[in-house]
């Protein structure tokens, strides 16, 4: 399914609800009734299309790009978590039971208590479920506690809300949408029991084993895997994987990490890694032999299908694992396209595979420009931060123009640098981007 | 200003199709809520 049917088939469905409530034929009651309605039909169907939106259905991300499906996953949360917290005061009608002769709820909000309790307790738990993804850095949660808050609480917010919607909602009672819902909230289950259960008994019968484990630069390790008794992985350059490593695979103990090795190598997987959360400070604990698993290939950093004259590759700090993995790719390929890497650090310690990149830049189609913050005294490369600058100094007109970038480093830099291209004149869709802020 | 990292890139596709999307749901919702009134 292209991108634009994709966003057309969730908008038919996110706003079916609303289509179905009309058809019913009930009579309208006030414009604030009405809203409060809509605005928590509305909100329900945002909440439960939510769970095909996380990132981890390739049929979804691949089409719509990671980044953009999960831009989208936290951009309609909020626009849910708006709906749901004003449906309660938008209602003029007050509770009450309800009058035999009303047959069409027109006079009172049916006051079933189970139903108003679901109905307070999603109410609450969705500010919470939201609250805690906004807030995981500041409130120092370890990444997979979050991850089963997070299912858990979206799955009790999903509960809840049915159950509300089934009880309490004045068109639920239309069966068309008593079973829309229902179907609704089956799939929202379906697509949580994938993720936790499911993806993980399929990742038992494909382990990986650790081959190796190395400091290449600091606190950066590159970590080898094998395939144990599969063939591997397939995957383009540039796109990453959910790597778990030492755990049951239902652990949730898993981080999204880059492959650094080019498809073309071989079946072993490569990743460089930094020391910055939970997970990466004990890399250096891991031993050889340690069972891995792994989920994916997810992402679109790649150049298959692009036909832009070059490309331009731009790195911050260990975002260099996922362009790396290109640049061995476009060389193991023999590759006719030009390229330019622009590779950010902040200081010449935290370079990675300088000597390959030296190599590359001597034997491939490929310049390589190395940027420092902090540069020793004998630096030749460029000095300061990838920004609007750097760019006019490194690139001209023909690659703002005709050129593919990819970017790939810390949301500052990504920010920056995105914000530059586009003031240059490079379209969006010559812009490939992807930003971690898991650790 | 430095936009927050989960807003889409200013003026992409994914940026207009989202406010399109947005400008969409509203007016339906609209539409929804005045239909009683419309109707008349």
């Amino acid at each position: 399914m292209n991108p634009r049917l994709l966003i057309g088939f969730y908008a038919f469905v996110t706003l079916l609800p609303l289509g179905l409530s009309w058809l019913a034929g009930l009579p309208a009651r006030t414009f604030r009734d009405e809203l409060a309605s809509g605005a928590g039909m509305l909100a329900f169907a945002v909440i439960l299309a939510e769970f095909v939106l996380s990132g981890r259905f390739r049929s979804v991300s691949a089409r719509l790009g990671m980044d953009n499906t999960m831009r989208f996953h936290q951009l309609v949360a909020r626009s849910a978590l708006v709906l749901v917290f004003v449906h309660p005061y938008l209602f003029q009608t007050s509770f009450g039971p309800g009058y035999p002769w009303d047959t069409t709820g027109q006079l009172t909000l049916a006051s079933d208590t189970g139903g108003l309790v679901t109905g307070i307790l999603a109410w609450f738990a969705l500010p919470a479920v939201i609250g805690l993804a906004i807030f995981r850095d500041d409130l120092n949660i370890r990444y997979e506690t979050w991850r089963l808050m997070h299912g858990v609480g979206a799955l009790l917010v999903a509960g809840f809300a049915l159950h509300h919607t089934l009880t309490l909602g004045r068109y639920s009672q239309n069966p068309i949408l008593f079973y829309f819902w229902v179907v609704m909230f089956a799939v929202a289950l379906a697509a949580a029991c994938w993720i936790y259960f499911l993806k993980p008994i399929l990742q038992l019968r494909s382990p990986w084993r650790v081959r190796s484990v190395q400091p290449i630069a600091q606190r950066i390790w590159e970590i080898t895997i094998t395939p144990v008794a599969h063939a591997g992985l397939r995957f383009a350059a540039g796109q990453f994987v959910w790597l778990n490593i030492g755990n049951s695979p239902f652990s949730l103990r898993e981080n999204p990490f880059s492959v650094s090795s080019a498809p073309e190598s071989g079946s072993d997987l490569k990743f460089i890694i930094k020391e910055v959360g939970d997970f990466t400070q004990t890399l250096g604990q891991i031993t050889p032999g340690t069972r891995a698993y792994v989920d994916g290939p997810h992402g679109n950093l790649t150049t298959g299908g692009r036909h832009e004259p070059g490309i331009v590759l731009i790195a911050g700090g260990v975002g260099i694992a996922a362009l790396i993995g290109i640049l061995r790719q476009l060389r193991l390929e023999d590759d006719k396209r030009q390229s330019v890497l622009i590779y950010g650090n902040r200081s010449a310690e935290q370079i990675v595979c300088r000597d390959e990149l030296e190599k590359i830049g001597h034997t491939h189609r490929t310049r390589v420009e190395l940027v420092l913050a902090e540069p020793p005294p004998d630096w030749a490369g460029h000095t300061g931060l990838i920004n609007a600058d750097l760019l006019h100094r490194v690139l001209d007109d023909s690659h703002a123009q005709r050129w593919l970038f990819i970017l790939c480093g810390p949301p500052a830099m990504m920010n920056a640098v995105e914000q530059a291209l586009i003031e240059w004149g490079v379209s969006a869709d010559r812009i490939l981007a992807e930003r971690f802020t898991y650790d | 200003m430095t936009k927050p990292s989960w807003q889409f890139a200013p003026r992409s596709r994914a940026y207009v199709a989202y406010w399109l999307l947005n400008v969409i749901t509203l007016i339906a919702l609209l539409a929804f809520a005045l239909r009683g009134l419309l109707a008349q």
